[in-house]
């Protein structure tokens, strides 16, 4: 399945050399799997704008909802209705990545049941503590864990098993200690956390950088370290990263689009090279960083490939926390 | 048709649910917790309350009168049907054909004529989608039958 | 503090012309939208976002027009639920209790008017507490915690015993489905799926609009089929008891009370609106000991007071997403989300930064509510005047709009059939003698008190004593004690009362 996969996409890429492609779109929609106002509809509204003032679409891209399960029931949907529908991008994150890992989007539904098309951008995770609070370090932290790992309190906007209790697991795992000695509270949503912070109620908060940027400002809360392979630019160059502290720790939460896993090969590299196209233009860059999203740019192929190496990466993840067999 | 039965029924059913309620709740998976209550405790609890309170409703029913009258009952069962078809046709048909089917069906059975019921739902059925629908920008079926 | 200073500068913002007109624009659509059953404040809210952005507002504009249409939207709210018996989203179901029987009793346009003035206060009221403490509201409502919310949570029952009716085990059997309804969905603390069949549909649970609007407007339709005569309804005379405007003042401490109410519970990040006005009204049942048993038969107390509180909650809700750029219900998300993509961070900063779109914000609310209050009322007769359209007419056209509602939010058949279910569902409860209400409150509340539980457990590792190791908790504690103790200590005083004084009043 997964060379048959390859060999299609290098097909459509010639095609796409050859310039033999006649493929347009008559009604570009992009579903955000969740209510209006999240994260799934800031990313398919990128797509919207950017294509959109870049000029690459032959008319207007709509933008529908189908909230549930963190994209899995618009996983379901595009597994059987619109399952070789060449006008629809779907928006997904590392999170819906994490769920399919877990085998939480469906019955028999897996990684390859879809065409990874391409990423908008990345957000990372963040260490993070109120202003007032005594840890100074990464290192302060993970001592009083080591230490007594139920004695500090983590908190974060999501369940045993979702990406903030990832990070949690990682950064004690990264020490040696088992998560399931922490104490850790789950929140709804990024919000929920921050306030749980704010009022004391919790005392490390493993979220995300970009949400940060209000309470940086106000000086409300401290980002200890930040879980991205390198250095961030401005303003968040003046975080360590996690790596750099000596704890191989790292989440990278990507945003991006797929298809359904009958679309033809000619609409798929169309779409692919929208975005490829997009990527090289100074709009996409100035709208994504409106989001509050960074640099990560993957499409085709590659995307596929990067999607495909996270899931097994959290599959494993899971695994070894005992969440899943 | 007044009868202290209607209520046994319903309690017997919620026991029924109750229990079945239950039964999932404890069959639940749980990796770990980090409360002493897990995800099934609360689940059981209401379970066991609600078993009570059915078995309280077997034990001391009240009388409950049903239709009064044959033609209600059918009205409501057409009524039923109705809004199951509009549900399951709302996707396949597309809004403007389902809704002008249901409109027209549903005014019928409220005694209006055949001519003004169809004619109100082709007008309900434009008005929606071109008015709420188009109009306020709200996501609303084309239907994949027709040109979909 | 130059408090007033810093309004008058909003003032400034909020009157220009532009922003005046956007501010109508948006009180009149939230109003059309709230009115609608089953398109509700959420809806209204997103649908003018996008638009508002691609029109390239300026930042204060926009917000000015959402904010608009989010408390047009609670104004319009009551319209439904008052005539149709259909409340438009769940902050508006306790609105039905006693505004849908007095439009059944002729008196539809003096519920009308008397819950837009109620609207009002409620929501003027809310805004002067928020113009005065809004800062300092916000550290409260953060050091809120989970125990606290348990506490919380634990009161609003025990206010809700009030709603008892006729049969109290037919009430708790309601109030049991809806907290059972709640449990479905991927457990938020372990990620366990709970209830859900494999379904995806349900992994998020089982939505809120879903079963208000099964609940309510389809059983609804059901019942208009059911009782519907063949004849035309006997004109219900709508404008009998056209309301004097004196007549508000009569309810002015009752308003009040709901009023603040309605707004520290709005204030809480995740509570809102719906628990709001059913504390309100519950509280009011208990105060009006003796006579009490009007409440559900159309007293117009039953009527201002969850709708005073209910406005006054969507207020409240605005201040922790303004002063720490936290959210506190599903529709100031949204405009927190709308806030982000004008670049605008909410937080303590916004009020140094931008202090043009803050008290710009903060007074366009006052500036809204007297638009609202003046576009309200004259149309009273008009609304009232949907109750004498035929069913023929209003039955389709209602399910229409509530088919539309959902599948425009949820994109989903599996909604509609879900929606249908659970109004057949409703149907027979009704037939049988249930109250709608508890099941929407069980609903609702449910999920809250499981979560900050064994939140607060998490959080003390398992220690029970923590529900009691907070202030704030205990003075809740001691409440719900109290309302669950008071109708026999106030029986056995109002008997004392009744021996050493004639009986009073009967009637109003």
């Amino acid at each position: 399945m997964r060379v048959l996969l390859a060999t299609a996409v290098a097909a459509g890429a010639m095609t796409f050399a050859a310039g033999a492609s006649a493929f347009e779109p008559s009604q570009p929609e992009c579903i955000a799997p969740a209510s209006p106002g999240g994260g799934f509809d800031l990313t398919c509204r990128i797509a919207q704008r950017s294509l959109e003032a870049v000029g690459l679409l032959p008319s207007p891209m709509e933008v529908t909802f189908m909230p549930g399960g963190i994209g899995a029931v618009a996983y379901a949907h595009m597994n059987s209705v619109r399952i070789d529908d060449p006008d629809v991008i779907v928006a997904l994150s590392s999170g819906s990545a994490l769920n399919i890992a877990q085998g939480k989007f469906g019955v028999g539904l897996d990684e390859t049941d879809a065409r990874w098309l391409a990423t908008a951008g990345a957000d990372f995770g963040a260490v993070i503590v109120r202003a007032d609070s005594d840890f100074q370090s990464l290192g302060d932290v993970l001592a009083a864990v080591q230490a007594d790992p139920s004695g500090i309190v983590f908190g974060a906007g999501g369940s045993i098993g979702s990406q903030d209790w990832m990070k949690a697991a990682l950064l004690v795992g990264a020490v040696d200690v088992d998560p399931r000695e922490l104490r850790y509270v789950a929140y709804e949503g990024g919000g929920e956390s921050k306030a749980a912070l704010l009022g004391g109620h919790i005392d490390v908060y493993p979220g995300d950088v970009s949400e940060m940027v209000g309470e940086l400002e106000a000086g409300t809360m401290r980002i200890l370290a930040v879980l991205a392979p390198e250095r961030l630019p401005e303003p968040f160059a003046g975080y360590p990263t996690a790596q750099e502290l000596g704890y191989d720790v790292e989440w990278t939460i990507f945003r991006g689009y797929y298809m359904g896993q009958d679309v033809s090969d000619e609409a798929y590299d169309w779409w692919v090279r929208q975005f490829e196209t997009l990527y090289q233009d100074p709009e996409f860059a100035r709208v994504r960083t409106e989001q509050g999203l960074f640099e990560f740019n993957l499409a085709g192929a590659a995307f596929d490939a990067y999607v495909r190496e996270s899931v097994a990466d959290m599959r494993e993840l899971a695994r070894n926390a005992g969440l899943i067999e | 048709m007044r009868s202290a039965w209607w209520d046994r029924a319903l309690g017997a059913v919620l026991i029924a649910a109750a229990l079945a309620f239950i039964a999932s709740a404890n069959s639940l998976q749980v990796p770990f917790q980090y409360e002493p209550l897990g995800p099934k405790a609360f689940p059981i609890l209401l379970g066991v309350i609600l078993a009570v309170c059915g078995g309280v409703l077997v034990l001391r029913p009240d009388s409950v009168t049903w239709f009064h009258d044959r033609a209600a009952a059918w009205r409501v069962l057409a009524g039923a049907v109705i809004l199951c078809l509009y549900a399951a046709l709302f996707e396949p048909l597309g809004f403007i054909a389902s809704t002008a089917l249901m409109v027209t069906a549903m005014a019928r059975l409220f005694g209006l004529g055949v001519v003004p019921a169809a004619l109100y739902g082709v007008v309900l059925g434009l008005a929606g989608y071109y008015g709420v629908g188009e109009g306020m920008g709200l996501n609303l079926p084309d239907g994949r039958l027709f040109g979909g | 503090m130059d408090i007033l200073a810093l309004l008058a500068q909003g003032f400034a913002v909020a009157l220009s012309p532009l922003n005046i007109g956007l501010l109508l624009l948006g009180c009149f659509f939230g109003t059309l939208v709230g009115s609608l059953p089953g398109i509700g404040p959420i809806n209204g809210v997103a649908i003018l976002l996008p638009l508002a952005y691609s029109i390239g507002l300026p930042a204060e504009s926009a917000i000015i027009l959402l904010a608009g249409v989010y408390y047009g939207a609670e104004y319009g709210g009551r319209i439904s639920s008052i005539l149709l018996n259909v409340p438009g989203d769940a902050s508006a179901v306790m609105t039905t209790l006693d505004g849908h029987p007095m439009a059944k009793r002729g008196e539809a346009s003096r519920a009308l008017a008397l819950s837009a003035m109620a609207s009002f206060i409620g929501g003027t009221s809310a805004l002067v507490l928020m113009t005065i403490f809004a800062p300092l509201l916000g550290r409260v409502a953060v050091g809120f915690g989970p125990q606290d919310y348990v506490a919380l949570m634990v009161f609003a029952f025990a206010c809700l015993a009030t709603l008892v009716g006729s049969r109290p085990l037919k009430t708790l059997i309601g109030v049991l489905i809806g907290l059972m309804l709640a449990m479905v969905g991927i457990d938020g603390g372990t990620g366990v799926m709970r209830f859900t069949f494999g379904i995806p549909n349900l992994f998020d649970g089982v939505e809120f609009l879903v079963v208000v609007i099964g609940l309510f407007a389809v059983s609804e339709a059901l019942l208009m089929l059911e009782t519907w005569s063949g004849k035309r309804i006997a004109d219900v005379p709508i404008a009998k008891g056209a309301v004097k405007l004196g007549e508000i003042l009569r309810y002015r401490l009752l308003m009040l009370r709901a009023a603040v109410i309605g707004f520290f519970i709005g204030v809480l990040p995740g509570t809102g609106a719906s628990i709001a006005s059913a504390v309100a009204y519950g509280v009011e049942k208990r105060l009006a000991q003796g006579e009490d048993d009007r409440f559900g038969k159309g007293d117009p107390r039953g009527l201002v007071a969850p709708e005073t509180a209910n406005n006054a909650a969507a207020a409240g809700a605005m201040v922790p997403m303004l002063t720490l750029g936290i959210p506190g219900s599903g529709t100031t998300a949204i405009l927190l989300g709308a806030l982000l993509l004008f670049n605008v961070t909410p937080g303590p900063l916004m009020f140094e930064q931008r202090p043009e779109l803050a008290w710009g914000l903060i007074a366009s609310m006052y500036l809204g509510n007297v638009a609202l209050l003046i576009l309200n009322l004259p149309l009273v007769g008009v609304f009232a005047r949907l109750l004498s359209v035929p069913r023929a007419y209003l039955v389709p056209l209602m399910v229409a709009l509530t088919f539309i509602g959902v599948f425009s939010l949820y994109g989903a058949t599996f909604d509609l059939g879900m929606m249908i279910v659970l109004g057949f569902f409703g149907y027979l409860l009704r037939k049988m003698g249930f109250t709608l209400a508890p099941v929407i409150l069980g609903l609702v509340l449910g999920a809250l008190l499981e979560t900050n539980l064994r939140r607060a457990l998490s959080i003390s590792d398992g220690d029970w004593s923590i529900l009691v190791s907070t202030p704030t908790g205990v003075v809740f504690w001691i409440g719900a004690a109290l309302v669950a103790v008071s109708p026999f200590v106030l029986k056995a005083l109002a008997h004392r009362r009744k021996i050493a004084s004639l009986p009073v009043k009967d009637d109003e």
